[in-house]
């Protein structure tokens, strides 16, 4: 990697754990709230008579159902919140160990691109 | 003339043009035009975001649909909600990082060819007018039923409106229009709640109970299927929602108007609790208009149910109320209608004038005379088309936004943060069959060709009304088929300083970012 020419050891290593971080966050939470969301226009159309049980007066599992993708999406943004705290730690530690000047010469072989 | 309906508007009308004389003074340069200065704090860009997304589609059209068909209308609007957990994991904060004014300033750091830049600000400018001709058509409508005004008078205003904020006040005033809208939309629809469920004694069990007798649909009305019966298009159409929003050139131009990452991360995550607030009361909208209203009467009119909002507001509180809410829906219409404006006319004078004509090589003074005149003319070129499309159904022009915002936008984006092996020609493959793809199907479905009542009288040839379930994966085979038939050079450093510079906001490369 080119960058990592003019960057220290410290730097690429808390780079590392940085996009390691949050991949080990995004693709799970991702791939979930996939299929959550999905599940429920899935249920409701091939399986409606199972949708139909009443679970809390005239309150149904599709009801129900919609009603946790808004506690879903709430949750897993605020865990989302929680947690990039961590990344906004790593990348203030990337700032400080390096001087913009480690990073810049990369930049003039290749020249501005605008 | 409603003399109290009148009142509102007129205060909004006033409201909205002193805000834009305030931000007009403040608006010196592009930087200040196309992003505010950057100067606007998580919060405020939260709920500047929640008022360029809750459309009047949402708020007029979703309590309809619940008022109409019960638990569909509610499904419809929960992928526009659940959608922005993508912007937030993965589009909004490298999206900020690598960017300045537009969608195509973020791919450059990557790929900048000017073909590309082309084809980014085409999509733009597509979805927007798409967007933007469903919004003043029904604007024109709405403003026509509430004060008694012409169809095209209501357009002209509409449409001068939003020039006007953009054009004076650029992105500051568009901003400050959709916070304030967000703020007024959503005390507006917590008021009809609480009013709606102190009648039904507090209780939402009650409420449950009580509208499965409101309505001839019965019990069913708590039942999915009234409105989607094919379950492949419901599929096709939740999966454009939710794929569509992270591709919005409006909504991802908001990423650049803060200062920093974290900014961009609680804009999103403000803009969560407001819309999903919003969405969870319109189940008390549409349960209110159809047990209140009444069923029969919200069928009245060619719009289908696009008037219960009001008319449950006039059920429960008279005219003054009518008119507070009427006006709501007229403050979120300018607010949706200014951010497309703004957006396209950014892809217009930063994309097409100062980078693809002028090389980068415009001068600052030359530029915002650029970005002035192209939101003129997006001004006027979206007031002519919504002027002749009155008599035309284009309420699924707004799915169609989302489908090219799906299978365009989306591939393009994702594969420039995340594969390496991308390269240009791939993009720009991806962008065009996703483009193509969406609207060719939709011209061959049953939105528009339809023996009874379509602009084409002849059965449909594509079954489904949403294309995304087709169109989604084609945008995705094109931007991968296009990369790998390509001869282009791989450019592996390209990708690493990319990747670096979305993960961390440190450029790599010497961009002359202020």
């Amino acid at each position: 990697m080119r960058l990592f020419e003019h960057a220290n050891e410290t730097q690429i290593d808390l780079y590392k754990r940085l996009l390691t971080e949050k991949k080990r966050f995004i693709i799970p939470a991702a791939i979930f709230l996939f299929c959550f969301y999905f599940g429920l226009p899935v249920l409701t159309s091939y399986f409606p008579e199972w949708m139909n049980i009443k679970i809390w007066g005239n309150i149904s599992l599709a009801w129900i159902l919609a009603f946790s993708q808004f506690i879903m999406t709430w949750l897993v943004g605020t865990l989302y919140l929680w947690k990039a705290r961590r990344f906004d730690a790593l990348v203030n530690e990337i700032r400080k160990t390096s001087s913009e000047s480690s990073l810049a010469p990369s930049a003039k072989q290749e020249g501005g691109f605008l | 003339l409603n003399i109290t309906a009148f009142t509102f508007f007129l205060a909004i009308i006033i409201g909205t043009l002193v805000i834009t004389y305030s931000a007009a003074k403040r608006t010196t340069n592009t930087h200040v035009f196309y992003t505010a200065g950057n100067r606007l704090t998580g919060f405020q860009n939260g709920l500047a975001i929640s008022g360029d997304y809750m459309s009047a589609a949402s708020f007029l059209g979703i309590t309809g649909a619940i008022a109409l068909n019960g638990f569909d209308g509610f499904l419809y609007s929960i992928g526009f909600l659940v959608s922005y957990l993508i912007v937030l994991l993965i589009v909004a904060e490298p999206m900020h990082n690598l960017g300045r004014y537009t969608v195509a300033d973020s791919i450059a750091v990557r790929f900048n060819a000017k073909r590309l830049r082309g084809v980014v600000a085409l999509n733009t400018v597509v979805i927007a007018i798409f967007y933007m001709i469903a919004q003043l058509v029904g604007a024109g409508a709405l403003i026509h039923l509430l004060l008694e005004l012409d169809y095209n008078t209501a357009i002209l205003i509409v449409g001068s409106l939003m020039t006007i904020y953009v054009v004076f006040g650029g992105m500051v005033a568009t901003s400050w229009v959709q916070i304030i809208k967000a703020i007024l939309l959503l005390s507006g629809t917590l008021i009809i709640s609480l009013i709606v469920l102190a009648r039904f004694d507090w209780s939402f069990l009650y409420m449950f109970e009580q509208v499965a007798s409101a309505t001839p649909l019965g019990e069913k009305f708590l039942h999915p299927g009234n409105q989607f019966v094919s379950p492949l298009d419901t599929i096709s159409r939740h999966l454009a929602l939710i794929l569509g929003t992270a591709g919005l050139p409006h909504i991802i131009v908001r990423f650049y108007t803060v200062k920093d990452a974290a900014s961009t991360r609680y804009s999103v995550y403000t803009a969560i609790w407001v819309i999903g607030a919003f969405y969870v009361m319109t189940i008390f909208l549409g349960f209110g208009a159809a047990s209140f209203v009444g069923w029969d009467k919200l069928q009245i009119g060619e719009d289908g149910g696009n008037l219960a909002a009001p008319l449950l507001a006039n059920a429960l509180g008279g005219d003054f109320l009518m008119a507070f809410i009427s006006a709501v829906a007229f403050a979120t219409i300018l607010a949706v209608v200014s951010g497309l404006v703004l957006s396209a006319s950014s892809a217009f004078a930063h994309d097409f004038y100062s980078h693809i004509i002028r090389n980068g090589k415009a001068s600052e003074r030359e530029q915002m005379v650029a970005a002035k005149w192209s939101s003129i003319g997006v001004g006027i070129i979206s007031i002519v088309l919504a002027l002749g499309a009155q008599k035309l159904n284009v309420a699924f022009l707004v799915s169609l936004a989302f489908a090219v915002a799906a299978s365009a936008n989306l591939p393009m984006i994702l594969l420039t943060l995340f594969w390496k092996k991308f390269n240009t020609s791939g993009a720009i493959t991806g962008m065009l069959t996703g483009l193509l793809s969406s609207i060719i199907l939709v011209v061959l479905s049953p939105n528009i060709m339809d023996p009874v009542s379509g602009w084409i009288e002849a059965e449909a040839i594509f079954p489904l009304k949403n294309p995304g379930i087709v169109s989604i994966p084609l945008g995705f085979l094109g931007a991968y088929v296009g990369t790998l038939l390509s001869h282009e050079k791989e450019n592996k450093e390209r990708f690493y300083d990319a990747l670096f510079q979305a993960h961390t906001g440190i450029p790599v490369q010497s961009s002359d970012r202020p």
